[in-house]
C-alpha cells in the first residue's frame, strides 16, 4: 500500500515536472551555480514547484519533486528570492554559498490575508467594506454535507436556520431581512454566480479553501443587481505546494432526544374523561375505555378506568400503549470520506478530490448520499503570460425523503397518533385508525415503508473554465466561462396502501418530477495595478454576461398490475390514467462594471465601483439599473500620534456607501400572460398532496365523463411595463482593531440600509377577477443593525488557546407600503404593518382564564367565552372581541445573535467548545396549539401537561380546560402561543489531537490527526416561564409540525496525510 | 511582439462580442403562454367560453359557493369531520355568531366569484369585437356566457346581498372605482336577470353538447332570480312585500319549462343522486365532472369529498352531518303527512326509532343511518364505526352526492370524489318554484297538484327494500287532500310548500337562501340551536343575530382594497 502511493506520487510529480519543463525557459549562465532543497518549514516537507530567481534578473528556476533547485548566478552578490504561494517570500544573500537550503513560513498575518472580493482579491488590510471570513478549518469536521450548517452562528451578520433532516436544508439571511420577497444572498462559487441555494448547499465542504461573505452595499456593490441580500464567496482548494495526498473520514452517531412530552395509554384515558365530564358529554361514549365514575356535589369524580379489549370491537386491533415517536425513529449514522490528491508547482497546479457522504437519518427510511468529484487545475504559459484553468465538480445526490402520509410527515403523524393504536394487528398486518376516536392521519411506520421507494436525485456539473493573460506587467485580463447544469429529479412511488380507514387512493400511481437548469456565466475583467512611491492603485473593469433557463417535466401515471415492486414503477409499465405537465423559464443579465482602488502609504484607502446592469425581467423602459458606491479607510495606527501608543497595534476605521440591487422576480412578471392550464393550479402544499386542482380550462362540455376535455386559455397575470430594478442603499461604518500585538483582535460595524422600490405582487381588487394581479415597486423597508466581533489569544509555553466571540443585532422595519399591498399583511384598519418588522406578529392579547361565572358575564361579547377558557382583552372596550382587538405583539427577530468559540492547545492536542445561541426571539409555539389544547384537533395524541389544564378544582393553571371542542377559537392569533425563544446551545466540543512526528515517521505518514466531536449537546431555554415554550426545542420551533428534529451526534474522525 | 498582438485581440474579442449583441440578448420571451392579441380568432373565442365553464368545477368556486353556505347554516347539517377545528374555517360559519368581516373563507367565496365572473367577461369582450359571420356561433355563446355571468352573480347576490357588479365594457379602472352600492337591491336582481333573459331570447331549446346551457336552463334560472327578487326585503332583511309582477313572471317561467315537454321528474327520487342519470329527463343544467381525462386526479367532484364517511373504501372525513332536526323533520304522523309542529318533540337516532315512527321515504335517500343500507347497498351497511367523531357529532352521515365505492364514477385519491354530475337547477325545484309562486300569488289551490306531484314521487320505495320486501325504514307518506287531512288555506299552502323544499333538498344548497328569503332565517335558525345544543354541546354559544347573518359581511380585505369605496352590509360587522 505504502509503495502504491509512493508511486503515485513520483507519477504524479513527473507530470508537474514535464510541464514545468515544457514551459519554462532556462537561462543558461555563466558564474555562480547554486544547489539546495526548499522545505517548510514547520513539516519540514520539501516544496515542489517553488520559485527561485535572482533578484533584479529574469533569472529563475523552479524546485523540482524533492524540493531541489539548481540555479547559476551572477556573482556573490547576487541575491536570490525564494517565493511560494502561500509563504512568506525570502531573500539570501549568495556571498560565497554554494549550497542554500530555506525553509519558508506560511503566511499568517491577518492583515495578509488575501481576501477575494469579487473579481479580484484584496489584502485584508486594503478592505474598506464590511467582509466577514469564515474560518474554514474550525468547520470542517461538523459531520454535514452543507456548508452553511458547518459556519452556523460562527460568523457575524450570517443568521442560519435549518432543520436537522439528512437534506440538511438551511435557509440563510445576511443582515437578516431587507425585502419583502427573495431573501436569498447571492453565491459566488470560484468566481461563478449563482442564486440556487441548493446548488451552494451541496458543495463539499472539504473542497472549500476560504468562505467571504460581503456583507454591506460599498463591499457587494461590485455585484450590482443581484447583491442586496449579501453575497457569498467561496473559493475552492487548488494545488499547492508539493504533492500531497489527504484522506479524511469520519463516523458519526445520532440520537433523537429533545422529544415532545406526549401522553401514554394511562394518561389519553384520564384526558378524554375529563373532555367528557366538562363537556356534559358521556365519557364512556368512546371506543378505547370503560369509565366509573361519580359526582361529589358538583365536582366529578373518576373511580376507576379499564381499557376496552378491542379497538371498536375489532378482534385483531386491542387497545394498546404505543410510543409513536420511538417507533419511528432510530440512531442515525453519518459517515463521510474523502480523498484528495493535490500539487503544484510554480507553473501549474492541480487538485482532484473525491468525497463520499452518507447520512443514514434519524427517522425510519430516509437517507442522504452524496458523491462529489472536484477538479481544479490551471497552467502558465509564455513566461506567466497565460493561465488557463479549470474548476469543476461533478455531483450526484440521492435522497429518500421523509416519509408523508396523505397530508402529514412523519414528524408531525408520530407525535399526533394515540397511543392506544397499535403498530401491528395481531394478525402481523399493520394497523391503523380504525373507525371512530381517530383522526385521518395513518400509521406513521407504515407510512416509512410505503414511501421508502421515493427518490430524490440531484445531479449536477458546475464549475468555469478560465485564462488569465497578462500583455504588460500588471495588467491582467481574465476571461471565465462558468456553467452549472443540473438535474433534480424526483420520483415519487404510491403504491396502494391502506391504514385503517386512511388510504392513498384506490389505484396505484407514480410520479416523476424532473427539473433541468442550464446556466452560463460570461465574465471578462481586466485589472491593473499601479504603485508609485507611496501610492498603490488598483483598477478593475468587466463585462458579463449570464443566461439562466430551466425547464420543469413531470408524468402521472396510474395502475400497475405489481404493487410492491418498485422495479416496475416505471411511465411504461402502467396502464392507467396518464397527465403530464410541464413548463420553462428563463432570464438573462448583461452587466458593465468598474473599480478603482488608491491607496496611500498603507494608510489612506479610497475606493470607488459602478456596475450597470440590464435584466431580462424588466421592461425596457427600465431595463438597465446603475448601482454605485464609494468607501473610504483610514488606518490610524500608521500616523505617527498613534504609533506612541504601543498597545494598539493596529486600528482601521471605515466607512462605506452604495447600492445594491435585487430582481428576484418571477422571470416574466412584467408580461400579461393568457395560458392553457389543462390540469388547474393547486394553490397550496394540501392540495398539491392530493392533486386538487383548480382554475383549470378543461371542462367536461359533452358530458362523457372521459377522454381529452375540451380545454381554453386563462389571463394568468397583467403586465407592468414600468417594472424596475429593487434597490437598497446602505451606510456601514466600521472600525478594526488589535492590540498588544494582536492578542487582542475586534472589529464593529454598524449598517443602516433603506430598500426602496421593493418587488411585491400585492393581491389586486376581486372584482378585477383572475389574472388581475402584477408585480409593482411598491413598498421601503428599514434595516439598521451591528456586529462586533472579538477575539481574544495568547500562548504559554506549549499552551496556546483563543477565545472568539461574535455578536450581532438586526431590527427591520416596513416604512411605506402601496395601499393595495397593506391587506397582504397582518394587521386591521386602524394598525398597519407600517413602522412594524416584516415578520411582526399581530394578534389578540391574552388576559388569563375564565375562573368563574362572574368573570365570564363580566366580560365583553366574545363567542364561545366561558369558565376555564382564555379571556382575551377588549382593547377598544367597546365591549366586544372583534378584528379591532388585535394588536402588535413583537417580532420573531432576535435581538442579539451570538457565537462563542474556545480553542485550547497542548502540545498535539486541541480542545475546541463553541456555544451559539439567540437573545431576545419571540417564537410561534404552533405545537402548544396542536398537542396542547384538546379542542384543536380531536383523535390526536396530546401533551401530558393537559393533564394539568385548568378544571375549577385546578384554577392555577394556566392551560384553558380541556374540552372537545374549539368554541372559543383559541388557536386565533394570540399572544398566548407566542412565546420566549431565546436559548443557548453547546453547539459543539472537539477534542483532536495530532499524532506525534516521532510516531508519523515511523509508519511513513506525513501527519495524521484524530477527533472526537459533539455536535447539539447542550440546550438551554425558558422552560418554566409563563412564557415558556413548550416543545423540546425553541430553534425549531415547528419542528414536529414540518421539520426534522435537530439531532444531537457524536462524530469520531482520522485525517491522515501521505 | 507579435505574440502581444495576439493577447490584445485575444483581450479584444470577447469584450466586443458582449458589447454586440446588448439587446437582443436581454430580450427574453416568455414560455408556454399567448398573448391576448392571439386570442381575437372564433376558435380561441370559443376555447374561451369552455375555459369560462371551467370554473364551474373548480374545487375553490364550486366548495365555496355550494351546500356549505347553505345546508351547515340553516339546522339541516353539522360541519363534521374529526373536531370542531377541523374544517375550521367553517366553524365560524356553523355556529353563526363568531363569524367576523375578516373571515377567511367568506373572502375566498368572494373572490372565487369574481375569478369565475371575469372568465366569462373577457370572453364576451372578445366575442362581442367578432361579427356573426366570423362566427356562426357567436350570438349562443354570448348567451351562455352571460347565463353563466348570471349564476355566479347570482350566488354572490344571496350571499353577500350587496355585491359589486361588474361586466366585460369594465376596465380595470373603471372597477376599481366602482362600489358595491351603485346598484339598489333591485336594480341588481334586473342586472342578473337580463342575463338570463338574454339566454331565453338567444339560447336553442336542446345544445350540442349537454353541458352547455340552454333556453330552458335561463327561464327555469330568470325563475329562481325573480322568485328571489319577488321577495322584498328592508335593510333589516325583513320581508315587506311580496312583488306579484315577479311571482307571475316565475309562473310563466316555469310554464314555459314545463310545457316544454323535454323534463319531467325521475319516477325514483334516488336517480338525481346516483351515476347513470347524468343530463337526463330531471337535470336542468348540471356541473359536469369526469375523470380518466388526463389530469392527476380527474375533473371529479371534490365539492362533497367532506361528505364521505369513514366507512371501509371511503375513510374520509365524515362532514356536512345531518342534524338530529333534520332526520326528525322527516317523520310523518298517522296521515303521512310531516309534523309540522311537533316533529322534533322526540328524536330519532336509535334503529327502533325508524321503525316505531314513521318516516318519509326521502330520508334513507339523504341520511346515512346506522343499521340502514347506504345508498341502496344491501350489503354495504352504516355501521356505528363509519361516524368520525360521534361524542361531538353523532351517528348520521350524508349520502346525497355521496357515491357507492363500486360505481364507475367512484374515485379514491386518499379524498373521496366521483364523476357524477351535481345539479344546479332541477326539474323538481322548477315545480317547487311555480307552486310558492302560486301560493303567494293566493291560487294555492293551483299549487296544491304540483306539491302532491313532488310527494307522490318521493314515495317510491323500490331501492329502499330488502330482499324479502321489506323497507329500511317505517314509510308513510301521503299526498295533501283538502279537507281530508289538511285544510289547505294559504298559510297551510305556505307551510307545506316550506317543508316540502326543505324535505326534497335537504342537504343541498337551498335551504338557508330560502330561510332568508321567506324572512325566517333568524327565527328557525335560533330556535334550531336552543333546541340542538341541549344535545350536541359544541352548539353553546351558537346565535344568529337578526338584521346581520342573513348575509355574509362584505370581506373585510375587499373594502380595504377598495379604500373603503366598499360598504359594509348591515349589523355592525
Amino acid at each position: 500500500m505504502k509503495k502504491k502511493c509512493k508511486t503515485i506520487k513520483r507519477l504524479l510529480g513527473g507530470v508537474m515536472i514535464l510541464l514545468g519543463i515544457m514551459n519554462g525557459q532556462l537561462i543558461l549562465a555563466q558564474q555562480i551555480n547554486i544547489t539546495g532543497k526548499v522545505t517548510h518549514d514547520q513539516t519540514y516537507e520539501a516544496l515542489a514547484g517553488a520559485t527561485v530567481a535572482e533578484k533584479g534578473t529574469s533569472n529563475g528556476t523552479l524546485t523540482d519533486a524533492g524540493g531541489g533547485y539548481s540555479l547559476t548566478v551572477k556573482d556573490a552578490n547576487s541575491i536570490l528570492v525564494f517565493s511560494f504561494v502561500g509563504m512568506e517570500s525570502k531573500e539570501v544573500v549568495v556571498g560565497g554559498q554554494k549550497v542554500i537550503n530555506v525553509s519558508m513560513k506560511e503566511t499568517i498575518s491577518v492583515l495578509n490575508e488575501v481576501i477575494v472580493t469579487g473579481y479580484q482579491t484584496q489584502r485584508r488590510a486594503d478592505l474598506t467594506g464590511s467582509v466577514s471570513v469564515a474560518n474554514i478549518a474550525e468547520a470542517k469536521d461538523i459531520p454535514t454535507s452543507n456548508i452553511l450548517k458547518a459556519v452556523q452562528g460562527k460568523v457575524a451578520g450570517l443568521y442560519v436556520t435549518g432543520d436537522g433532516s439528512p437534506n440538511q436544508t438551511t435557509t440563510v439571511n445576511v443582515r437578516g431581512v431587507n425585502t419583502l420577497g427573495n431573501t436569498n444572498p447571492l453565491y459566488i462559487i470560484d468566481g461563478t454566480p449563482t442564486t440556487d441555494a441548493r446548488l451552494f448547499q451541496s458543495l463539499d465542504p472539504s473542497t472549500i479553501e476560504s468562505f467571504q461573505i460581503l456583507k454591506d452595499a460599498s463591499a457587494a456593490s461590485i455585484y450590482g443587481s443581484r447583491a442586496s441580500n449579501g453575497v457569498i464567496i467561496v473559493t475552492t482548494k487548488s494545488g499547492k505546494g508539493g504533492f500531497r495526498v489527504d484522506f479524511k473520514t469520519s463516523l458519526t452517531v445520532q440520537e433523537h432526544i429533545r422529544k415532545y412530552d406526549l401522553q401514554n395509554t394511562d394518561e389519553y384515558g384520564k384526558m378524554l374523561w375529563r373532555a367528557g365530564v366538562n363537556d356534559g358529554i358521556d365519557p364512556n361514549l368512546n371506543p378505547f375505555y370503560i369509565y366509573t365514575w361519580h359526582m361529589e356535589g358538583d365536582v366529578p369524580v373518576l373511580d376507576d378506568m379499564q381499557t376496552k379489549e378491542f379497538i371498536n370491537n375489532d378482534p385483531l386491533l386491542p387497545v394498546s400503549d404505543t410510543d409513536w415517536p420511538n417507533e419511528v425513529f432510530k440512531t442515525g449514522i453519518i459517515s463521510s470520506s474523502t480523498l484528495a490528491i493535490s500539487g503544484g508547482t510554480d507553473r501549474s497546479n492541480s487538485l482532484i478530490d473525491v468525497s463520499y457522504y452518507s447520512n443514514e437519518g434519524m427517522v425510519l427510511e430516509t437517507a442522504f448520499k452524496q458523491l462529489s468529484l472536484r477538479l481544479n487545475n490551471s497552467i502558465n504559459f509564455l513566461n506567466k503570460k497565460i493561465k488557463i484553468g479549470e474548476n469543476f465538480q461533478l455531483l450526484g445526490s440521492q435522497e429518500v425523503p421523509s416519509p408523508k402520509d396523505n397530508a402529514a410527515n412523519i414528524y408531525h403523524i408520530c407525535n399526533y397518533i394515540p397511543p392506544v393504536l397499535p403498530v401491528y394487528k395481531t394478525d402481523g398486518t399493520w394497523a391503523g385508525p380504525s373507525g371512530a376516536g381517530f383522526s385521518d392521519r395513518a400509521n406513521p411506520v407504515q407510512m416509512a415503508e410505503v414511501c421508502q421507494y421515493n427518490r430524490n436525485n440531484n445531479s449536477r456539473v458546475f464549475g468555469n473554465l478560465f485564462a488569465e493573460i497578462t500583455p504588460i506587467k500588471n495588467l491582467v485580463f481574465k476571461t471565465s466561462f462558468g456553467i452549472e447544469a443540473g438535474l433534480y429529479a424526483q420520483k415519487v412511488i404510491s403504491p396502494l396502501w391502506k391504514s385503517g380507514f386512511v388510504t392513498g387512493g384506490d389505484v396505484n400511481k407514480l410520479d416523476l418530477m424532473d427539473t433541468k437548469t442550464m446556466n452560463w456565466t460570461w465574465t471578462n475583467t481586466l485589472n491593473y495595478q499601479l504603485t508609485k512611491g507611496k501610492s498603490r492603485a488598483m483598477f478593475l473593469i468587466g463585462t458579463e454576461a449570464i443566461n439562466n433557463s430551466s425547464t420543469y417535466n413531470s408524468v402521472h401515471k396510474e395502475k400497475f398490475a405489481i404493487n410492491d415492486d418498485p422495479n416496475f414503477y416505471y411511465v411504461s409499465a402502467g396502464t392507467g390514467n396518464v397527465s403530464a405537465q410541464g413548463t420553462g423559464t428563463g432570464n438573462r443579465l448583461l452587466s458593465y462594471f468598474g473599480k478603482a482602488d488608491y491607496i496611500f502609504a498603507d494608510k489612506y484607502i479610497v475606493s470607488g465601483t459602478l456596475r450597470y446592469d440590464g435584466s431580462s425581467r424588466f421592461g425596457e423602459n427600465n431595463r438597465f439599473g446603475l448601482f454605485p458606491a464609494g468607501s473610504v479607510g483610514w488606518v490610524l495606527s500608521e500616523e505617527n500620534f498613534m504609533k506612541k501608543i504601543e498597545f494598539i497595534s493596529y486600528t482601521k476605521l471605515r466607512a462605506g456607501y452604495g447600492v445594491v440591487g435585487n430582481q428576484e422576480i418571477g422571470d416574466y412578471s412584467r408580461f400579461q400572460l393568457w395560458e392553457p392550464n389543462y390540469q388547474g393550479i393547486s394553490p397550496n402544499w394540501f392540495t398539491q398532496l392530493f392533486g386538487l386542482y383548480q382554475g383549470g380550462t378543461a371542462y367536461d362540455l359533452f358530458g362523457v365523463d372521459q377522454g381529452t376535455l375540451p380545454s381554453g386559455f386563462r389571463l394568468k397575470q397583467s403586465a407592468n411595463p414600468d417594472l424596475r430594478w429593487e434597490s437598497t442603499s446602505e451606510l456601514n461604518l466600521g472600525i478594526d482593531i488589535s492590540l498588544w500585538k494582536q492578542r487582542i483582535t475586534g472589529s464593529f460595524d454598524y449598517f443602516s440600509r433603506e430598500t426602496k422600490d421593493i418587488l411585491t405582487t400585492p393581491p389586486s381588487l376581486a372584482a378585477m377577477g383572475e389574472g388581475a394581479t402584477m408585480t409593482v415597486n411598491g413598498a421601503t423597508m428599514e434595516n439598521k443593525g451591528w456586529e462586533l466581533v472579538l477575539g481574544y489569544k495568547d500562548t504559554k509555553g506549549k499552551f496556546s488557546y483563543s477565545i472568539t466571540g461574535n455578536f450581532s443585532h438586526f431590527a427591520d422595519k416596513i416604512t411605506y407600503l402601496p395601499e393595495t399591498v397593506i391587506a397582504n399583511y397582518p394587521g386591521n384598519l386602524e394598525k398597519t404593518i407600517i413602522g412594524q418588522s416584516r415578520t411582526a406578529q399581530f394578534g389578540y392579547i391574552y388576559d388569563g382564564l375564565f375562573q368563574n361565572q362572574e368573570e365570564v358575564n363580566a366580560h365583553a361579547t366574545q363567542p364561545g367565552k366561558g369558565i376555564g377558557r382564555i379571556r382575551f382583552k377588549d382593547l377598544n372596550k367597546d365591549g366586544m372581541i372583534n378584528v379591532l382587538d388585535q394588536d402588535w405583539l413583537g417580532t420573531l427577530n432576535p435581538k442579539l445573535i451570538y457565537g462563542l468559540t474556545g480553542d485550547f492547545t497542548y502540545k498535539d492536542l486541541t480542545l475546541s467548545i463553541f456555544f451559539r445561541g439567540v437573545y431576545g426571539a419571540l417564537v410561534q409555539d404552533r405545537a402548544r396549539l396542536e398537542f396542547g389544547l384538546l379542542g384543536y384537533v380531536n383523535g390526536s395524541n396530546k401533551f401530558s401537561s393537559l393533564l394539568d389544564a385548568w378544571t375549577p378544582q385546578n384554577t392555577d393553571s394556566d392551560i384553558p380546560m380541556v374540552s372537545y371542542a374549539n368554541i372559543n377559537q383559541e388557536d386565533r392569533n394570540s399572544d398566548f402561543t407566542l412565546v420566549n425563544g431565546s436559548y443557548l446551545k453547546l453547539q459543539s466540543v472537539q477534542l483532536s489531537y495530532n499524532l506525534p512526528k516521532s510516531f508519523l515517521n515511523s509508519i511513513k505518514l506525513q501527519s495524521a490527526r484524530i477527533y472526537v466531536l459533539g455536535d447539539n449537546l447542550i440546550l438551554w431555554f425558558d422552560k418554566k416561564g409563563p412564557k415558556a415554550f413548550s416543545g423540546p426545542d425553541p430553534e425549531t420551533p415547528y419542528t414536529n409540525l414540518t421539520g426534522y428534529p435537530k439531532p444531537i451526534g457524536v462524530s469520531f474522525g482520522l485525517e491522515i496525510q501521505l | 511582439m507579435k505574440t502581444k498582438k495576439h493577447l490584445y485581440i485575444a483581450i479584444l474579442m470577447p469584450v466586443l462580442l458582449l458589447l454586440s449583441c446588448t439587446e437582443s440578448f436581454l430580450d427574453v420571451k416568455p414560455q408556454g403562454t399567448v398573448e391576448e392579441s392571439m386570442l381575437q380568432t372564433p376558435t380561441n373565442a370559443d376555447a374561451l367560453v369552455t375555459a369560462a365553464y371551467a370554473m364551474l368545477n373548480d374545487m375553490g368556486s364550486g366548495l365555496q359557493a355550494d351546500t356549505w353556505y347553505s345546508a351547515i347554516r340553516s339546522g339541516d347539517n353539522y360541519k363534521g369531520g374529526a373536531g370542531t377545528a377541523d374544517f375550521g374555517g367553517y366553524y365560524a360559519i356553523e355556529m353563526v355568531a363568531p363569524l367576523q368581516s375578516n373571515d377567511g373563507t367568506v373572502a375566498g367565496v368572494w373572490s372565487a366569484g369574481y375569478n369565475a365572473i371575469s372568465r366569462c367577461n373577457k370572453a364576451l369582450a372578445v366575442l362581442n369585437r367578432l361579427t356573426d359571420e366570423e362566427m356562426p356561433t357567436r350570438k349562443v355563446r354570448i348567451a351562455e356566457l352571460r347565463f353563466l355571468r348570471g349564476h355566479w352573480m347570482f350566488l354572490l347576490k344571496r350571499l353577500f346581498k350587496y355585491p359589486v357588479y361588474v361586466d366585460e365594457t369594465m376596465t380595470n379602472e373603471d372597477i376599481l372605482n366602482r362600489s358595491n352600492k351603485e346598484f339598489t337591491n333591485d336594480e341588481l336582481w334586473n342586472l342578473i336577470a337580463d342575463d338570463f333573459q338574454y339566454g331565453v331570447s338567444n339560447l336553442p331549446p336542446t345544445q350540442d353538447a349537454s353541458g352547455r346551457a340552454n333556453q330552458y336552463a335561463a327561464a327555469a334560472y330568470l325563475a329562481k332570480t325573480r322568485l328571489y327578487q319577488a321577495y322584498e326585503q328592508d335593510e333589516s332583511y325583513n320581508v315587506t312585500n311580496i312583488n306579484t309582477t315577479r311571482l307571475q313572471e316565475v309562473v310563466d317561467l316555469c310554464d314555459m319549462v314545463i310545457n316544454s315537454g323535454k323534463y319531467d321528474l325521475f319516477d325514483n327520487f334516488g336517480k338525481n343522486f346516483t351515476y347513470g342519470y347524468d343530463n337526463t329527463v330531471e337535470s336542468i343544467f348540471a356541473i359536469q365532472f369526469s375523470k380518466d381525462d388526463g389530469t392527476v386526479s380527474g375533473k371529479i367532484d371534490l365539492l362533497h369529498m367532506g361528505d364521505y364517511s369513514m366507512a371501509p373504501g371511503y375513510g374520509c372525513c365524515h362532514a356536512n352531518v345531518p342534524s338530529q332536526n333534520l332526520v326528525n323533520a322527516f317523520k310523518t304522523d298517522a296521515n303521512g303527512l310531516p309534523m309540522f309542529d311537533t316533529y322534533n318533540d322526540a328524536d330519532m337516532s336509535d334503529p327502533e326509532d325508524f321503525q316505531t315512527n314513521t318516516v318519509d321515504p326521502r330520508l334513507d335517500h339523504t341520511v346515512g343511518i346506522p343499521t340502514h343500507p347506504f345508498k341502496y347497498d344491501l350489503t354495504f351497511v352504516y355501521d356505528y364505526s363509519w361516524a368520525r367523531t360521534p361524542s361531538v357529532y353523532g351517528y348520521f352521515a350524508s349520502m346525497k352526492q355521496t357515491q357507492l365505492p363500486t360505481s364507475p364514477s367512484f374515485k379514491n385519491i386518499g379524498f373521496i370524489g366521483s364523476s357524477k354530475n351535481w345539479d344546479i337547477l332541477k326539474y323538481d325545484d322548477v315545480l317547487l318554484m311555480k307552486a310558492e309562486a302560486l301560493i303567494e300569488l293566493g291560487q294555492q289551490d293551483a299549487a296544491l297538484p304540483i306539491i302532491n306531484k313532488i310527494r307522490t314521487r318521493a314515495a317510491n320505495t323500490d331501492w329502499l327494500k330488502y330482499t324479502d320486501g321489506t323497507t329500511f325504514s317505517n314509510y308513510k307518506i301521503s299526498t295533501y287532500e283538502d279537507g281530508v287531512n289538511i285544510d289547505w288555506t294559504k298559510d297551510n299552502a305556505r307551510i307545506a310548500l316550506q317543508w316540502e323544499r326543505r324535505l326534497e333538498f335537504a342537504g343541498e344548497s337551498s335551504r338557508f337562501h330560502d330561510l332568508v328569503r321567506w324572512g325566517l332565517a333568524a327565527e328557525t335558525v335560533n330556535n334550531y340551536f336552543l333546541e340542538e345544543k341541549t344535545k350536541r354541546t359544541y352548539l353553546n354559544g351558537a346565535e344568529f343575530t337578526k338584521g346581520k347573518n342573513e348575509y355574509f359581511p362584505i370581506p373585510y380585505s375587499q373594502i380595504i382594497l377598495s379604500k373603503g369605496l366598499y360598504e359594509q352590509n348591515t349589523g355592525s360587522w
